[in-house]
């Protein structure tokens, strides 16, 4: 058992008497805590949290879930979706939430991580029963729709009632969603935020739960001033949970989610791929990037296959390429409706279409299990998305493939990204050139067809908005 | 957005002291609109009254202020020979402005933009600025949350049942919108929304004395239990708030001790939030209006209470939640007592007279001593005007004072005061003319539409429905789609306090409608059998008209009248098998079998029917015929009503909507053809008697000239009102389709 916990304890805040209040009830918790469980070490003053691991291979905590105290509907939900046997972070996270500490977990993507904090609140849940019981805040509107559904699934046999608040959909319609006495909401934080502060009536006094979902990204710049707000309104006094594949080490960030004593689980090493996934690299020109990519569509026919590209546009011209070319594509960005972004990813799961371009909205939590390719059209701008685009495949043990098509342009980025990883990338040998030049008039053609339906698309779209800026712009996401 | 809307219209004030710094610039608007008044056609509305208004506006701005400019008085002159001008063509002018109503909708908007100037100019005349006036189109209007609401410092009357449990299970106010399962409300969704499930007939009595018979239908499932079902003698008895007992007593002590078997049949229902269809048979019979002026009234007022009651008991919490009191275990208490928006009770009425009548009877009833704006409103929802003496009695009581029928305005109740043009935000009651609320409704500016505001109606209230109904039954339609619906915007509502049912969007399960008209018409009907699904039941009130009461008993004429019966598969394919029969059997038979050749009327009640027929006659038959409909200019009128009873014209046609808004009496008519029967029963005495008149005359013999009445079994409503609820049914069903009555 390789665990060590630790206690951290604030060291600086803003205002005095809010320092003192959180460090008074930290004490009063870290005295019950040492109480209850003697494993944990005493109080440790250093400021950085000791980083600890557990391999997937170590020996689980639990090995069944009935060996839990779990209420019996919650083990029927579990046992309905088909979770025999633990996951690793599910085994470290659980036994410490049911205890009621604060989590910061750790684990690569496609782990089990929603179900890890799903199944102690509603255990919570079960014994308390009260309305808007807790708070999940995720960083993009997909991610959302998908914990909630995690949850209603194993809510179902309980009565569970959840909603998803995100920005895109009407406030009115989701304000009477509120006002229906949710148990859990899912939300992005912009619209939570514009719900807190605008739907007159609707508090979150009685939280007892706030669950940050990819909170490395949560806690970046650009949450943060509506996360700060979001803090003052909801109690301290509430169990908080911070997951994510990839975790920031600044102290004052997460300090901003003020977690009391919180017990650190990770389980794998700070930066690492999955076993089962295959990674390469293969070197274009630039000029021939859309000539190697419909190759590698070519190769990989039949396939379910995850594009990255870097900017919208880029995603929107590279669907539509592709699209032209008879391949079944779905885009996947910022600048498409709510509406199409549920279309485009429903279309992907479902299967109707197997090519999914996205930008980094699709890049964190999306589980979709069947994916057998992901390849990098643009090479991610930092190590991190690196890895979480690359986890959108190889997920819940099946083996999976990433392609990164590396330009001359993108080498220095791309070697950066190999010193995170640690390991130097086979480079996949380039097609035959002869078959590189009879594709690539084609792709030509078909490029310049897709730039002009791009500009279209844009165009129509700038009509549509007016300049006006749109409301949901509150609810900003990766790009 | 909603914000600057907000602000913009919130910087309007209603204060006519402040009026005068920018009236020149006024000025000259006005004029151009008087000439466009003159000009121009608008919809549904007399320009005499109008010409009228603007008169009297400008007189009393002379009066209070000296100093106005030289071409303010050659206005006040102009306005003046305008008014001696049109004294005389009051009535043409009214039927000019019909034109707009169904012929060309793109011309419409433009004749109601017009008149939307003429209602600016209105306004300004009480408003001091100009600069937003042109958000104002409708009298009345007023969207913008009120900038100096005033602190509601209420406390609630404390005369009523208390809080107890009893107490709140015997008021239907508290059953029918408070207590309420939400579980109950479910299952009741699913039976009548969904399912769509058969209402069933609860009970059905007659009461002849009354000359009523009554039809009670409950939803499937179950329905909200009646509280109260004695029927008792004063008005004290029933659960009313103290207030208006009190206001009911002062103003009518005849009515207090002792009310009326027929008040008190209607009464007893309305109270506890059950659907009335009431037919009111005779423009006389008014007192169902101070009953529904009452209830609405009481349910303001219980609304009120109620919410200023527990208001008072949150804050009670939170006061010893500060204090120091009971920690933690103790949740805050929830209320949920009211709707999205505020306004509970909407009044849809076809004239701004009709209007002014009602408002005066509220503000008799609402026991309030002071009004705020009520000059303002009588300025411009009053008119002395009477229709001429040489016109029926019930015209003249359709048409009489300002019968202008564009306005939409908010009353606003509060402890001491009634505020008349309330913001629709902060208002209690609507009073509406469907025309005017649909155009706010569905303004042609989609920016500027609102349909928030009746988003949480309670009580919705239809009446002189018939008058609306021949204004244009389009608007109520309009109106229904609207009533109930989810708003789009939060109008500062607190959600903690709203219903759940209104959450649930099911209020339109719980809304009461009240219809009440002079007689009863499928377009009427439909409203309380299909657009309502109140599950406090339905009750639907029918005349008893025997052969002794039926119209056909009055008209004091040894006439032949023949019912023609032809068959006809179905209502929507009626007007088609009632044109076949028209033109293969009885026009030519007709043309032989008329004594006269000359003097035939041919009444068809339908436009559509009307225009279909005269196309048929102009392009394939070579008869003489004229025709008129309420589309006909003035001249065109006169002159071939005189062709007609020269005989110039042989056949005239005539449609029941012209009648409606002339009354005219044709002279020369020896053979009349009803193509449809008359769906005002007034009207089959007035058409039967232009013969009588023409026999008076001695232009034709009594034995010789015949009425002749085209009829299909799906008439059987309008029928049983022409010759009585014996023979209605032997006309519809028997083998004969032929009879003959004199």
């Amino acid at each position: 058992m390789a665990v060590i916990t630790k206690k951290s304890k604030p060291t600086k805040l803003a205002a005095k008497d809010l320092a003192e209040k959180i460090k008074k009830n930290a004490l009063k918790k870290q005295k019950e805590d040492e109480e209850k469980n003697k494993l944990i070490s005493p109080v440790n003053k250093k400021e950085k949290p000791v980083e600890s691991v557990v391999s997937p291979e170590d020996e689980l905590k639990f090995k069944t879930f009935s060996e839990l105290k779990l209420v019996p509907e919650l083990l029927e939900s579990i046992q309905q979706m088909k979770f025999t046997k633990p996951t690793p972070i599910q085994s470290e996270a659980i036994p410490h939430a049911l205890e009621g500490k604060d989590i910061i977990g750790l684990a690569q993507t496609g782990s089990g991580k929603t179900a890890a904090f799903a199944i102690p609140i509603l255990q919570a849940l079960w014994e308390a029963q009260t309305p808007y019981f807790g708070l999940v805040l995720a960083p993009t509107r997909e991610l959302a729709y998908q914990i909630k559904e995690t949850f209603d699934a194993l809510g179902n046999s309980m009565g569970l009632r959840s909603v998803c608040i995100v920005g895109g959909m009407e406030m009115m319609d989701q304000a009477r969603d509120l006002m229906r006495k949710p148990h859990i909401i899912v939300a992005t934080p912009g619209r939570m935020m514009d719900h807190l502060e605008n739907t007159k009536g609707f508090n979150l006094k009685n939280l007892k739960f706030l669950v940050m979902d990819e909170a490395d990204r949560l806690l970046d710049m650009e949450f943060g001033p509506v996360l700060d707000k979001i803090f003052k309104v909801i109690p301290s006094k509430r169990t908080t949970y911070l997951f994510s594949a990839t975790m920031t080490n600044k102290i004052e960030k997460l300090q901003r989610a003020s977690l009391h004593n919180p017990v650190r689980v990770a389980v794998s090493t700070k930066y690492q791929t999955a076993d089962n996934l295959m990674q390469s690299m293969m070197l274009v020109s630039d000029g021939y990037k859309n000539t190697y990519l419909i190759h590698l569509l070519n190769e990989f026919v039949g396939k379910s296959i995850i594009i990255f590209a870097r900017t919208c546009a880029h995603t929107q011209r590279t669907s539509l390429l592709a699209r032209i070319l008879g391949f079944s594509a779905v885009p996947l960005h910022g600048q498409l409706t709510q509406a199409q972004r549920l279309g485009s990813l429903n279309k992907f799961k479902s299967g109707k279409a197997n090519i999914l371009i996205a930008t980094d909205v699709a890049a964190r939590g999306l589980d979709i299990p069947s994916v057998d390719v992901v390849i990098n059209y643009d090479i991610p701008t930092d190590s991190k998305a690196y890895i979480h685009r690359v986890g959108r495949t190889a997920r819940a043990g099946r083996s999976g493939k990433s392609i990164s098509l590396v330009t001359q342009y993108d080498l220095e980025m791309y070697l950066r990204i190999e010193s995170v990883l640690g390991k130097r990338l086979p480079k996949d040998p380039s097609p035959p050139r002869e078959i590189l030049d009879a594709l690539h008039v084609h792709v030509d053609r078909a490029t310049a067809e897709a730039i002009r339906q791009t500009k279209d698309f844009h165009e129509k779209r700038n009509d549509k908005i007016g300049g006006k800026k749109r409301r949901d712009d509150r609810d900003r996401e990766e790009r | 957005m909603a914000k600057q809307v907000k602000r913009k219209s919130g910087s309007r004030t209603h204060h006519a002291s402040e009026s005068d710094t920018k009236k020149p610039k006024l000025k000259q608007g006005r004029k151009q609109l008087r000439t466009v008044t003159r000009t121009a056609r608008r919809p549904d509305r007399d320009a005499e009254n109008d010409e009228e208004t603007g008169y009297n506006d400008e007189r009393e701005k002379l009066d209070q202020s000296e100093d106005e400019s030289d071409e303010e008085k050659e206005g006040n002159a102009d306005a003046n020979d305008d008014l001696q001008e049109d004294k005389g063509k009051a009535y043409d002018a009214l039927l000019t402005l019909l034109k707009s109503d169904h012929k060309e909708p793109k011309k419409q908007k433009n004749k109601a933009s017009s008149y939307e100037n003429t209602e600016e100019a209105d306004a300004n005349d009480e408003n001091d600025d100009d600069i937003d006036i042109e958000d104002d189109e409708i009298a009345g209007v007023n969207v913008a949350l009120d900038k100096d609401e005033e602190i509601e410092d209420e406390s609630a009357d404390e005369d009523d049942i208390e809080d107890t449990v009893k107490g709140l299970e015997q008021d239907p106010f508290e059953v029918h919108f408070n207590l309420i399962e939400d579980s109950y409300i479910d299952t009741e969704e699913k039976l009548v929304i969904k399912e769509r499930e058969k209402w069933s007939i609860e009970s059905k009595n007659s009461y002849p004395e009354l000359g009523y018979s009554t039809l009670m239908q409950v939803p499937p499932g179950s329905s909200i239990p009646i509280t109260s079902h004695t029927k008792k003698l004063s008005i004290d008895k029933y659960p009313l708030k103290k207030r208006v007992q009190d206001a009911w007593g002062k103003h009518f002590p005849s009515d207090f001790e002792e009310l009326s078997e027929l008040d008190r049949t209607l009464l007893e229902p309305m109270l506890n939030y059950v659907d009335i269809n009431f037919p009111y048979k005779s423009f006389q019979n008014t007192s169902y209006r101070k009953l529904y002026a009452l209830h609405a009234l009481n349910h303001i007022y219980k609304t009120r209470d109620r919410i200023i009651k527990n208001s008072g008991k949150l804050h009670v919490f939170k006061e010893t939640m500060k204090n120091g009191g009971p920690k933690f275990e103790s949740q805050e208490p929830e209320f949920r007592d009211q709707g999205f928006t505020r306004p509970k009770v909407l009044i849809l009425l076809p004239t701004r007279n009709a209007c002014y009548e009602l408002v005066e009877l509220i503000i008799k009833l609402s026991g309030l001593e002071q009004q705020e704006n009520k000059k303002k409103f009588n300025k411009q929802f009053f008119a002395k005007e009477v229709p001429p003496e040489n016109k029926p009695s019930d015209f003249r009581d359709s048409f009489k004072g300002n019968n202008n029928d564009f306005f939409c305005i908010g009353l606003k109740f509060t402890r001491k005061t009634l505020k008349l043009y309330s913001s629709f935000y902060s208002s209690d009651i609507i009073i509406a003319s469907p025309i005017g609320l649909s155009m706010i409704l569905e303004n042609p500016d989609k920016k500027k539409r609102q349909y928030d505001f009746i988003s949480s109606i309670e009580v919705l209230i239809v009446d002189r429905a018939n008058q609306i109904e021949m204004q244009n039954w389009e608007n109520v339609s309009t109106v229904m789609k609207y009533v109930n619906k989810i708003p789009k915007d939060f109008h500062d509502a607190d959600f903690s306090r709203i219903r759940m049912w209104s959450i649930n969007d099911q209020s339109k399960l719980l809304r009461q409608t009240l219809i009440f008209s002079e007689f009863l018409t499928p377009n009427i009907n439909n409203l309380i059998t299909s657009k309502s699904f109140n599950l406090a039941g339905k009750m639907k009130f029918k005349p008893l008209i025997n052969s002794s009461t039926c119209i056909m008993n009055s008209i004091g004429l040894k006439l032949k009248q023949i019912f023609q019966r032809f068959e006809s598969p179905s209502p929507l394919q009626d007007p088609e098998s009632r044109f076949k029969f028209f033109i293969n059997s009885v026009l030519p038979s007709l043309i032989k079998s008329s004594s006269y050749s000359n003097g035939i009327l041919i009444f068809i009640p339908s436009y559509y029917d009307y225009l279909r027929v005269k196309h048929y006659m102009k392009t394939s038959t070579k008869l003489n015929v004229g025709s008129l409909d309420e589309y006909s200019s003035q001249s065109k009128t006169t002159r071939v009503r005189q062709q007609f009873q020269s005989g110039k014209i042989d056949i005239l046609l005539y449609t029941e909507r012209l009648h409606y808004f002339r009354r005219f009496e044709i002279s020369g008519v020896k053979t009349l053809l009803m193509y449809g029967l008359p769906s005002i029963p007034v009207f089959y005495k007035e058409l039967v008697r232009f013969i009588g008149k023409s026999v008076f005359k001695e232009q034709c013999d009594l034995d010789l000239a015949f009425v002749k009445i085209l009829f299909s079994k799906w008439d059987a409503v309008t029928l049983e009102r022409v010759v009585g609820n014996e023979r209605a049914p032997a006309l519809c069903n028997s083998v004969n389709e032929l009879f003959e009555f004199r």
